[in-house]
């Protein structure tokens, strides 16, 4: 799940931001999509550290 | 900045990305309440972006439909005259039914076909009055729609001798051309800049502009509702100015520059100049290099000066300079206020009046000083003859 989560901000994101990225389209729609995807790499960000320390905290402690 | 529109191709390829990415999302969603969140933002965008690609698309394709009606021959000219509801009134309910305005405002073509095939003329109004709206339309997109508006009718004012209208009609047409100069002038209006010293925001040259401002300026509605509006447009250009101080210089003297020409155009229309030889509004734009329309700026002559000038004119004159001094004072003050509270907004100045440093209170006086002159260089080489103050 990890790798896949992991995977997936390294291409699938990136990908979907380089359309609603100002080179790309600008105006109102793509203002509004690209702070939403602004928010989401964050989120994913967030979740992908949790994620590890959780995984490196069961390997010092399988318990 | 060029506005890089979402149109159907881009929304396509966008739509496609952020498909992927909900996708790939979905089976993740479990491991993480964060991950979850993300999902539902992408949810979120991937649907706005699917319905203003249908908005686009029915846009697109019921401007095809529309311009198959009204670009060829004279049968749409008549239907409004035989039918209680028209093809216009169809395809306009449906486009508005669907959102799908602004880009139906982009592919039309047969734009006399709309403003007179449509049975109610204030859907069409609504229509172009949103279509040109400052506040939400990006200013060279509505600079393409006005400026094709405007050839349209121009165009259509000029020659329509092979329209028949039926007998017992003609005063609908009459009425219907009394709308439209209702429209145009409200949809010239908040733009009166971008005839003038703006004019290459909408990619035509000055001398286009000007020649295009005079031609309207001779509908009194226009002339009426240019002369209003003026302080709005001119509050509307001097927001967010350049941080660079050469650049913002630039734009508040192009700004003057620009009020004061539309106020001497103003000024001939009301005074019913309308037939002055556009050579010389030529000469006037030529008395400046493409584009440098600040540089003569600093010539014009104090403001008391234009009524001593014109005292030996006509009262009808009289009250028109008269008007024009006091037109000029009051965008002299909205000019100023513009450039303060952008000031505030950038931190080229604290709130406090205290905070005003030497350069921001030179640049607010420098302000008043363009925008008082600007208009008399203006009025004072139309009414030399052509001959340059400079």
């Amino acid at each position: 799940m990890l790798a896949r989560l992991a995977a997936l901000i390294a291409h699938e994101l990136p990908a979907a931001r380089r359309w609603s990225g100002p080179d790309t389209w600008r105006g109102p729609l793509a203002d509004q999509v690209d702070d939403d995807l602004r928010v989401v790499a964050h989120l994913l960000s967030d979740a992908v550290d949790e994620l590890r320390r959780l995984e490196l905290a069961l390997d010092i402690d399988p318990r | 900045m060029t506005w890089l529109g979402a149109d159907v191709d881009r929304l396509h390829s966008f739509g496609l990305a952020l498909s992927r990415l909900h996708s790939e999302l979905v089976p993740l969603s479990s491991i993480d309440p964060r991950v979850a969140r993300a999902l539902r933002l992408v949810e979120t965008d991937l649907d706005r972006v699917r319905r203003t690609w249908h908005q686009l698309s029915f846009g697109r394709m019921a401007a095809v439909e529309f311009d198959a009606w009204g670009a060829e021959g004279a049968a749409w000219w008549t239907e409004r005259f035989v039918a209680s509801s028209t093809t216009a009134d169809s395809i306009l309910r449906r486009v508005i039914d669907n959102s799908a305005e602004q880009s139906f405002a982009d592919r039309i073509r047969a734009d006399v076909a709309l403003l007179h095939g449509v049975s109610d003329f204030a859907v069409v109004a609504d229509f172009w009055t949103r279509a040109t709206d400052p506040d939400t339309v990006p200013v060279d997109v509505a600079g393409a729609r006005i400026r094709r508006l405007l050839d349209a009718i121009v165009v259509h004012r000029a020659d329509h001798s092979f329209l028949v209208t039926p007998a017992g009609h003609q005063g609908d047409v009459e009425q219907r051309d009394r709308d439209i100069d209702q429209l145009l002038a409200l949809v010239i209006a908040p733009w009166s800049l971008q005839f003038t010293a703006l004019a290459r925001e909408w990619n035509w040259t000055p001398q286009e502009g000007l020649h295009r401002l005079h031609e309207m300026l001779t509908i009194p509605a226009v002339a009426s509702a240019v002369a209003a509006g003026l302080p709005a447009a001119v509050d509307r250009a001097l927001t967010d100015l350049p941080a660079d101080e050469f650049a913002r210089q630039r734009r508040i003297d192009d700004v003057a520059a620009g009020s004061g020409a539309t106020v001497d155009a103003v000024g001939a229309a009301v005074l019913g100049r309308s037939t002055t030889p556009l050579d010389r509004l030529d000469d006037l734009v030529g008395l400046v290099p493409w584009g440098s329309w600040a540089l003569g700026v600093a010539a014009g002559t104090a403001a008391s000066t234009l009524v001593q000038r014109l005292d030996h004119r006509a009262s009808e004159e009289r009250r028109v300079a008269g008007q024009a001094v006091a037109r000029r004072g009051t965008l002299a003050t909205v000019a100023m206020t513009a450039v303060a509270n952008d000031a505030v907004k950038h931190g080229r100045i604290g709130t406090s009046a205290r905070q005003v440093n030497d350069d921001l209170a030179h640049e607010l006086e420098r302000t008043r000083v363009t925008f008082d002159s600007a208009a008399d260089r203006g009025g004072s080489f139309v009414q030399s003859g052509g001959t340059s103050p400079l």
